[in-house]
């Protein structure tokens, strides 16, 4: 697929699915980035190839180091939400949640499975 | 056999994932009672096993809903107090169960299903939502969508769906609220997402997915069934006579 074509595609994307648009998706470079991300290496001509493979394998990349890239984000923006369970861990910040991902237990497994599953719902969005 | 528009309902409420459920099924309990069905809501100290077990000894409900702690074999009220668990699920038999716990749907619903609980609704998976301040989550913008899908199931079985149905229904609220968050630009819409995905996805029925649990609707249609009798009654009778009368005349009747 022309580079131009993969641009309009993830420009669309993004415009429908602006809630998906900065969530850390693929690897690139060693570095976890978000759609947007991707859109702007695209425009810019940096790491076209390596860009084009992630988008292609979306949902292959390690979910870990995708999720921790992601809690880092959210702890940061909106540090009072937190997510409440009724399981036998009743709430969680983000930073609380990024310290579970972090050590790979497994309340960080739970967390983890859950972004998985975004990340195949923003596969089949992607297209 | 337990008793149709009859149903128990509890709501721990002593830390604030409770006290959020909590908040939401009393929207249920009150919906119920505005129907004029009968119900036993056990809130508070009184979501504990004993009470509950008393509840279903006294009215013997159709519909048993719950919110509370849990895990894949056991559900709990208030302080953690065990209510049900795999092996222990006797006083569920002929009942439909709607769990809001996390993991009960794993191996406690199945176990209750599999030895004799009508229909259980529940979760596989740990039942989490978004929020920044406790409080009713349909008044909450991150939660409200996570509960308006949970208590949809309730409201249906209310109106007389199915539990099929009523589930169906509730994954038409999941999944507009997916759309929902999917097209915010609120910075803690994934967050949201991640979640309501999870939780869309956790949600299981177990067991008869064509019981229902009120007569709500039926005994009016028996009464109107009833009234459109005693209308024609009286048409059919002289018709009968008439057409004896009619027959004795043609010699068709002695």
């Amino acid at each position: 697929m022309a580079v131009t074509e993969k641009i309009s595609r993830l420009e669309r994307f993004i415009a429908e699915n602006p809630a998906l648009a900065d969530v850390p998706a693929m690897i690139v470079a060693g570095r976890p980035i978000t759609p947007r991300e991707a859109l702007n290496y695209l425009r810019a001509g940096t790491y076209v190839n390596e860009v084009l493979t992630g988008l292609r394998a979306l949902g292959i990349d390690d979910p870990w180091i995708l999720c921790e890239e992601f809690y880092r984000r959210q702890a940061a923006a909106r540090p009072e939400l937190k997510a409440y369970s009724l399981g036998f861990v009743p709430s969680m910040s983000p930073a609380e949640s990024l310290r579970h991902v972090k050590a790979r237990d497994d309340e960080g497994r739970k967390i983890v499975e859950a972004y998985a599953g975004m990340l195949s719902f923003m596969k089949t969005r992607v297209g | 056999m337990p008793r149709a528009g009859v149903a128990v309902s509890v709501r721990p409420d002593f830390e604030p994932a409770t006290q959020v459920g909590s908040f939401a099924l009393k929207h249920v309990v009150d919906a119920w009672r505005a129907r004029d069905l009968e119900i036993t809501d056990l809130a508070g100290a009184d979501a504990v096993r004993e009470k509950v077990l008393d509840a279903f000894n006294v009215h013997d409900p159709v519909l048993y809903f719950m919110v509370g702690h849990g895990n894949e074999d056991l559900m709990t009220g208030q302080e953690y107090d065990n209510l049900f668990w795999t092996c222990d699920c006797r006083a569920l038999v002929g009942r439909v169960i709607v769990a809001l716990s996390c993991v009960t749907a794993a191996r406690l619903g199945p176990d209750a299903v599999g030895k004799g609980a009508r229909c259980y609704i529940g979760y596989d998976k740990d039942f989490t939502w978004i929020m920044d301040v406790v409080q009713d989550p349909l008044l909450n913008l991150y939660a409200r969508g996570f509960f308006e899908a949970v208590l949809e199931i309730l409201y249906r079985l209310m109106a007389g769906d199915t539990t099929a149905e009523a589930y169906r229904a509730s994954m038409d609220v999941w999944n507009y609220w997916i759309d929902y968050w999917t097209r915010s630009t609120d910075p803690s819409a994934p967050l949201v997402l991640q979640w309501l995905i999870h939780d869309r996805d956790s949600q299981k029925l177990i067991g008869d997915a064509m019981a229902t649990v009120t007569v709500a609707e039926i005994i009016p249609a028996l009464w109107w069934a009833f009234q459109a009798v005693g209308a024609v009654a009286p048409i059919m009778i002289v018709a009968a006579v008439l057409g004896t009368r009619e027959a004795e005349k043609a010699g068709i009747l002695v």
